[in-house]
């Protein structure tokens, strides 16, 4: 009972703090609010029965990313964006193609979601899942006609994305 | 009370997500427009876990959780390579405002 | 020379005694309050809630039995961190006053054992810490003038927090581990203590004054940086043992000997890169005194600077804590293989049963974990501070690449010699022997610095 209740405090925490790191008109608190947006998911995936998607979660979301995230916003030109004489909403152009894009994927995915759910029905499994079946799927070659070792060669190749990503990085970054 | 927690899960990573789309047109900074696709990103994570709990078989839950493990590695990847132009961007122009990002542009008029 | 060499070992002996005592004398001053709560049946109530197997996570459909697992936890948490944050500010104001010959606080002393301005050295100033604080709570929190007034209080409570929620983890001992014993335990403690960068970040950013941020900048450069050699070194290491669990890496050492005769290597730029997450010396550059007035803690007064400084100590004594479990044997003092070794020995002495009554106790944690912290003191007060590219060059050129080598090499010493680490003693001395080399070039050779700064 009360874990679903937190459940859903986590949920409409997420969804609030998400909003605000989106349409906030000042950059660094918008990365804050996402910060703790990146936390409050950590604790559903925690409910949802991951510890280690939690915790992979906490490392890399909320303790590289974001702030990495501020440390590129601290370096970039401090200005707020679009300093408004008090107008709340200032129109332009681009807003109304926006927001017209947003409800368009909204209610598509909605039919297509709602379809799905309701074709594979609501049944919560109660599995356990530990590092081990990780390990099992990623690496275990040994075990490949049960479910082992199917991922081996995605996780070669991310490993030679994130390589190339360094690279590329610090070829676009450096100054000359 | 599983129906509710549920669709309750999908509809807000479904708003997140859209809302993330619609920040990515509707936001004029450099970083925030990368905030809007880490959003979205999440969105999607949260959507694969929650939907892992209603395989029926173990294999199946293990991968949705662990496309949710390469999702989180995508995010890594782009937000080191966002943030590299980024850079490359404020060094070249000083600014992070993408409407200042018209020098290939046509001028028809000025 | 002769006469440098044995004033040397003579101050080196002198202050290694004077450290052990430090220590046992704090092993005093908590053991009252842990056994008053085994005998009030606290420690026992914890165990059933909690438990090994359990976890806080189990018993998530009671609300009252978790809210008070909860407040009996932080009381727990905050009894230890507290204690071992006195002690660790007066052990080292006593340790650089030993260092740099000077006396260090003798005036505050406890009341009713010595009388004020009393020679006795050993005691002396022992409540001055307690004194600090209650000076600091008289004083005002100032919020200065165009500052971000919620990210500015946030942050030292984020931070006092994250030491909070990492002391849950607390390895005191396979039953007393306060959130369960983990899946992933090591893991989750390094998310969490990867929290102390935003706080202080949003610390920086929220003074609304240069030092601060040029201290908060400096700050997310380091701590990302040495974030990755921490975390790799740790996963090489952990190649052995094939668990992040906190009972399995003990239990391991314990079946074969302590983690740091299996990769020294590791061992050493894990204690250099933990140095470096703390931002202590000869690493404390975001708050580098003669550059930067005091970093990002500048705009800071009364007790929000109070938080930070309980929390880069407590953190400091619960990293302490983390290398002591992961490569000095946890909480069992000698391992069983060795005593199983020396049973016919110790049996004919008749100790035997006495040794294996206290081999397992949380009193060898805090015990190692103080060790470490004595000499992660040393290494302030006897080394000059860093310069900014050759921290850089550090972590990116030296720590990475090693780390991800011995990766490689520990993964070899597991398959082809049965765990025993043949190649990993190898890499030690060729790294060595490669230092040696290095350490010359690197300082004579001057660069253009980047601009962290």
């Amino acid at each position: 009972m009360w874990s679903e209740v937190l459940y859903l405090v986590l949920l409409i925490g997420v969804l609030i703090l998400s909003l605000v790191a989106i349409f906030n008109r000042e950059v660094f608190n918008a990365a804050v609010s996402l910060v703790f947006a990146f936390i409050l998911l950590s604790g559903i995936y925690l409910l949802l029965g991951s510890e280690f998607l939690a915790v992979i979660q906490l490392i890399i979301y909320a303790g590289a990313i974001a702030i990495l995230i501020l440390f590129a916003i601290m370096h970039t030109p401090a200005k707020i964006e679009s300093l408004g004489q008090a107008k709340i909403f200032d129109y332009k152009p681009h807003y109304l193609p926006a927001f017209l894009l947003g409800i368009v994927v909204f209610s598509t995915l909605l039919g297509i979601g709602f379809l799905i759910i309701k074709e594979i029905g609501i049944n919560v499994n109660n599995f356990k899942i530990t590092l081990k079946d990780f390990a099992n799927a990623l690496f275990n070659l040994k075990d490949i006609g049960n479910y082992g070792g199917r991922f081996v060669l995605v996780f070669e190749l991310a490993g030679i994305l994130i390589l190339a990503s360094v690279i590329a990085a610090i070829t676009v970054a450096k100054k000359e | 009370m599983d129906n509710i927690l549920v669709i309750s899960t999908f509809i807000v990573s479904l708003i997140m997500i859209s809302a993330g789309i619609v920040g990515i047109v509707y936001r004029r900074n450099l970083v925030a427009i990368l905030i809007s696709i880490e959003v979205i990103l999440n969105a999607i994570n949260l959507d694969f876990i929650m939907f892992s709990r209603l395989k029926n078989e173990m294999g199946q839950m293990v991968d949705g959780q662990i496309f949710a493990l390469f999702n989180i590695l995508i995010a890594a990847v782009e937000i080191t390579v966002g943030l590299a132009i980024i850079f490359a961007i404020r060094n070249t122009i000083q600014t992070s405002d993408i409407d200042k990002l018209n020098k290939l542009q046509e001028r028809v008029d000025e | 020379m002769k006469n440098d060499i044995l004033r040397f070992v003579n101050f080196t002996i002198k202050t290694i005694v004077f450290y052990f005592l430090i220590s046992f004398a704090l092993i005093l001053l908590i053991l009252p309050i842990y056994y008053l709560m085994d005998m009030l049946g606290v420690l026992a109530l914890i165990n059933n809630i909690l438990g090994v197997n359990g976890g806080i996570w189990k018993n998530f459909g009671n609300l009252p039995m978790v809210i008070a697992t909860s407040v009996i936890g932080i009381i727990l948490v905050i009894t230890v961190l507290m204690v071992s944050v006195i002690v660790n500010v007066w052990i080292e104001r006593k340790l650089s006053a030993k260092i740099q010959g000077r006396m260090g606080p003798t005036l505050v002393n406890l009341p009713f054992l010595l009388k004020a301005g009393s020679k006795n050295m050993w005691l002396g100033g022992l409540v001055q810490p307690i004194a600090d604080v209650i000076k600091l709570i008289q004083k005002e929190i100032m919020i200065p003038q165009g500052s971000y007034p919620f990210l500015y209080i946030l942050s030292p409570i984020l931070a006092f927090t994250t030491v909070v929620v990492a002391f849950g983890m607390f390895p005191f001992s396979n039953n007393y581990i306060l959130l369960g014993n983990l899946d992933v335990g090591l893991l989750f403690i390094f998310a969490v203590s990867s929290y102390m960068v935003l706080s202080l970040v949003l610390a920086a950013w929220a003074s609304n004054n240069k030092y601060s941020l040029l201290g908060g900048l400096r700050t997310v450069a380091q701590m990302l940086s040495y974030e990755i050699p921490l975390l790799l070194s740790f996963l090489a290491v952990m190649v052995f043992t094939g668990s992040f669990k906190i009972v399995d890496i003990v239990s391991f050492q314990n079946d074969h000997f302590w983690l740091i005769f299996y990769s020294p290597l590791m061992f050493v730029i894990f204690l250099w890169s933990m140095v470096a997450e703390n931002n202590r010396a000869p690493f404390d550059l975001p708050e580098a005194e003669s550059e930067l007035v005091a970093g990002f803690v500048t705009e800071y007064s009364s007790m929000t600077f109070a938080l930070f400084y309980l929390a880069e100590y407590g953190y400091l004594f619960f990293n302490s804590a983390i290398i002591a479990t992961i490569f000095l044997g946890g909480y069992s003092l000698i391992p069983h293989s060795i005593l199983n070794l020396l049973s016919p020995l110790l049996q004919s002495i008749g100790i035997y049963g006495y040794i294996m009554a206290i081999n397992d106790n949380f009193i060898w944690i805090i015990l190692k974990a103080f060790v470490v912290v004595g000499l992660i003191m040393f290494f302030r007060w006897t080394y000059p501070r860093i310069r900014i590219d050759h921290l850089m060059d550090l972590a990116w050129k030296a720590f990475i690449p090693i780390t991800l080598i011995s990766m490689m090499v520990s993964a070899i010493d597991v398959l082809l010699f049965n765990k025993i680490p043949v190649l990993s003693w190898i890499l030690f001395a060729f790294v060595v022997y490669l230092a040696s080399k290095r350490n010359v070039k690197l300082s004579t050779k001057y660069r253009n610095i980047p601009k962290f700064t």
